[in-house]
């Protein structure tokens, strides 16, 4: 279970952002249930050579989100509010965060991107009912 | 009130011809954190770490560990500390058997079959002589001398420069787990960015004596950007602003700025009437910039 997360040290983003992130992919994807119980501190911090406060504070900030739930003397466990929370708005937002960054740069007005956004659903919705 | 593990003031060290090793030092490590120690060869870590331990005497400032003078440190006080060299300096003559039982003999926290177990996963034998080790067989017993008593604080010159990929590995799960069990703190040297990213809470980077900076590892990966400038504006005509940390003009006009220091991105662009391209850095990439 620890081996579940993989952590690369040099990417930009710092390791609790990392984990946080591959937890929320977890439950998204129905790999991890609510009540489901996540793997201890230590074990993750054994396991993957990574301090043991990085995961503490990954943690406790998917604590604070409602994800997980804190249980006396017991392992983490995936929260009732885990699942919502994994909502597919919340997941795309960070492609959609990119997509409006990208359009700033090429000065695109958020009328334009829409309109992108409409038609390519278009394409997409029209080739699917073509292969039903 | 629980005293810092380490606290300096003012290192100051000349080097006879040779300017400063140390300038100013002043650092502070706290219970539970890990430092790493960055900075080109001859920054002046090893003099630090050897300063910290009392090993040299600085010309100026001082030092306390757990709130001790470093220079008249208690037998106790010395307990919590473990120390791993840059050179091992073990005596070839000896087994690591008898390495151990030596180091048996002076620790009285010395936990054998703690030590028998690490030196089973770094894949040493006891009935080998020092002198006939590799130089990363003799840093991993090295290691293990310094952990088998359970520090509270463990500082390493450059723990891993001489292990292979897989025995560095090793060495970094060993001390997770000591750090998850036992909350002992480091401070620790090194080139190797990717170990320091996986056990440090902060990172300190050293520069001709001087401290650089030192920060939170996490908050400088989150703070820490660089900026495009849009195509068509140099970087001298970029005004100053809060954050600015440097202008680069090769090889694309850019600035690294701090958003903690309330760098705005917003501002910059109204100020040049353009879009800047944001680019996250790797801890690398900002030693790197910061030493041009």
């Amino acid at each position: 279970m620890p081996g579940r997360f993989h952590f690369n040290p040099q990417a930009p983003d710092p390791i609790y952002r990392q984990l946080m992130a591959q937890v929320r992919r977890l439950i998204a994807s129905g790999q991890l249930a609510e009540g489901d119980e996540l793997p201890t501190v230590r074990a993750i911090a054994a396991a993957h050579a990574v301090n043991a406060m990085t995961v503490s504070k990954a943690y406790a900030m998917l604590e604070a989100e409602g994800v997980l739930q804190r249980n006396r003397g017991a392992a983490m466990t995936v929260a009732a509010a885990g699942q919502q929370s994994a909502e597919p708005q919340a997941l795309i937002a960070p492609a959609i965060a990119q997509l409006v960054e990208q359009a700033r740069q090429l000065r695109l007005t958020p009328e334009q991107v829409l309109e992108a956004v409409a038609a390519q659903f278009n394409t997409k919705n029209s080739s699917q009912g073509e292969a039903e | 009130m629980n005293a810092a593990l380490i606290e300096t003031e003012g290192l100051t060290r000349h080097f006879e011809g040779h300017g400063y090793a140390l300038s100013g030092v002043s650092l502070r490590l706290e219970a539970g954190a890990t430092l790493g120690l960055i900075g080109r060869n001859g920054a002046g870590k090893t003099t630090l770490i050897r300063t910290l331990l009392g090993l040299s005497i600085p010309d100026a400032g001082s030092v306390k560990l757990f709130g001790e003078d470093a220079r008249t440190l208690s037998t106790a006080a010395k307990q919590r500390i473990g120390y791993v060299p840059q050179q091992s300096g073990l005596p070839g003559g000896y087994t690591v058997a008898g390495m151990l039982d030596m180091y048996r003999g002076w620790q009285p926290k010395w936990d054998q079959a703690y030590a028998i177990a690490l030196m089973e996963r770094l894949q040493l034998v006891s009935n080998q002589r020092i002198g006939d080790l590799s130089v990363g067989q003799q840093q991993a017993l090295a290691l293990v001398l310094a952990l088998a008593h359970r520090p509270d604080l463990l500082i390493l010159d450059e723990p891993v420069a001489a292990l292979d990929p897989i025995a560095r590995r090793t060495v970094a799960a060993i001390l997770a787990e000591q750090q998850a069990e036992t909350g002992m703190s480091m401070l620790f040297s090194t080139h190797i960015l990717s170990d320091l990213e996986r056990l440090a809470t902060h990172v300190a980077l050293l520069d001709h004596g001087s401290l650089r900076f030192v920060r939170e590892v996490d908050a400088l990966k989150d703070d820490i950007e660089l900026w495009r400038l849009p195509a068509g504006v140099a970087v001298k005509n970029v005004p100053d602003f809060p954050g600015l940390l440097r202008r680069i003009s090769e090889p694309a006009p850019a600035v690294l700025v701090d958003l903690a220091q309330g760098a705005s991105r917003e501002a910059l662009e109204s100020q040049l009437s353009g879009a800047l391209q944001v680019q996250k850095l790797t801890l690398e990439d900002f030693v790197v910039e910061s030493l041009k």
